[in-house]
């Protein structure tokens, strides 16, 4: 039986490995591309991060119907997901869960789709916890909505992580970042 | 469930094939689907499985759940394309740690429903699974006949006590 690459074990544990220095050190861009034999970041990213007691809101249908049962994780609308998948050129809808102050953990991760990573017309300068200076991200296809969305949730340790995605590699913006665009 | 010259998967129910199959010797099972499914393009449609499920129950005086107890279960969901262009899905979920083995009776189960090519080799393991069905039912009969006590003795050594 021919198992596709993001559903094998070794492999997710790698994507997951990137994903954990993602978010440890904001703005710095990893590579996928080895372990996704060809399918998009975001496919390999959720494979890594999804299982049976996660919800997903699919905001711009991005998956195919035979993604579900291999996820397995159960789909749930905006407001309640654990996980959204969204197109980074087009615009938010609805409002994601920022957790609580008991409980800021249970807030939404976005996983933002955009065109490019690491190269681009855009600029993010990137400060605050896991970054010694500042970090200059440049990137294509972000539309400023998910930014402005970003702002309105945060209100510390409430918030949104965000999950930076193109064809073959991944960033994270978390919650504690500071966020500086340039254009 | 009497062994007949027709085809077993006409006779036996779908949802008793597993079953049947899985009485089998996994190896004969694994090695018979892998001759006939040699080309074909098998994918999952879920992510095979194996572990340990939990046995969960409710106590009759209050009806809170407790676990009884775990047992080894193994799950497949497969989607099979033959050469010749016939698309199936099949699946499997056995009380077994094997998990080539339930992949491969997943795939039993998709050529069976969908009469692949070939599924006269599936059908007659599926047969040889019922004659196997028969004999532990029949041993265990056996078993079960060999160890009643006729309790009328009994009657008859009081009578005697009683004199």
């Amino acid at each position: 039986m021919k198992i596709e690459a993001i559903w094998q074990p070794e492999n997710q544990q790698r994507i997951f490995r990137a994903l954990m220095e993602a978010m440890a050190r904001p703005g710095s861009v990893h590579c996928l591309g080895n372990w996704l034999d060809g399918t998009h970041g975001y496919r390999g990213v959720l494979a890594s991060l999804l299982d049976i007691q996660s919800t997903l809101s699919d905001c711009h249908n991005l998956l195919e119907a035979g993604d579900w049962p291999l996820l397995q994780a159960r789909p749930e609308v905006v407001e309640k997901a654990d996980y959204l998948l969204c197109r980074g050129n087009a615009q938010p809808s609805g409002d994601p869960k920022v957790g609580t102050l008991s409980c800021p953990d249970q807030s939404a991760t976005l996983l933002v789709q955009i065109e490019a990573l690491g190269h681009g017309k855009q600029t993010l300068v990137l400060r605050g916890p896991g970054i010694k200076t500042s970090c200059t991200l440049q990137l294509e296809g972000f539309g400023a909505g998910w930014l402005e969305l970003r702002e309105q949730s945060l209100s510390f340790p409430l918030g949104i992580d965000i999950i930076l995605v193109d064809q073959h590699s991944v960033t994270a913006i978390p919650r504690t970042s500071r966020l500086e665009v340039r254009s | 469930m009497s062994v007949t010259t027709e085809k077993m998967s006409s006779i036996v129910d779908r949802s008793q094939w597993i079953r049947l199959l899985s009485k089998l010797d996994a190896e004969q099972v694994v090695a018979e689907v892998n001759t006939l499914s040699s080309g074909w393009q098998i994918t999952p449609k879920s992510l095979p499985q194996s572990g340990l499920a939990m046995l969960k129950l409710e106590d009759s005086a209050y009806n809170e759940p407790f676990y009884l107890g775990e047992i080894p279960l193994a799950t497949a969901w497969v989607d099979i394309v033959t050469p010749e262009g016939s698309n199936a899905d099949g699946a499997a979920q056995v009380m077994v740690d094997n998990l080539e083995f339930v992949q491969a009776l997943a795939v039993c189960d998709g050529i069976l429903a969908n009469r692949l090519p070939g599924y006269e080799r599936i059908d007659e393991l599926l047969r040889q699974g019922l004659e196997q069905c028969n004999r532990e039912e029949q041993r265990r009969k056996n078993m079960l006949a060999a160890t009643r006590v006729d309790f009328s003795l009994l009657d008859a050594v009081e009578d005697d006590d009683e004199n």
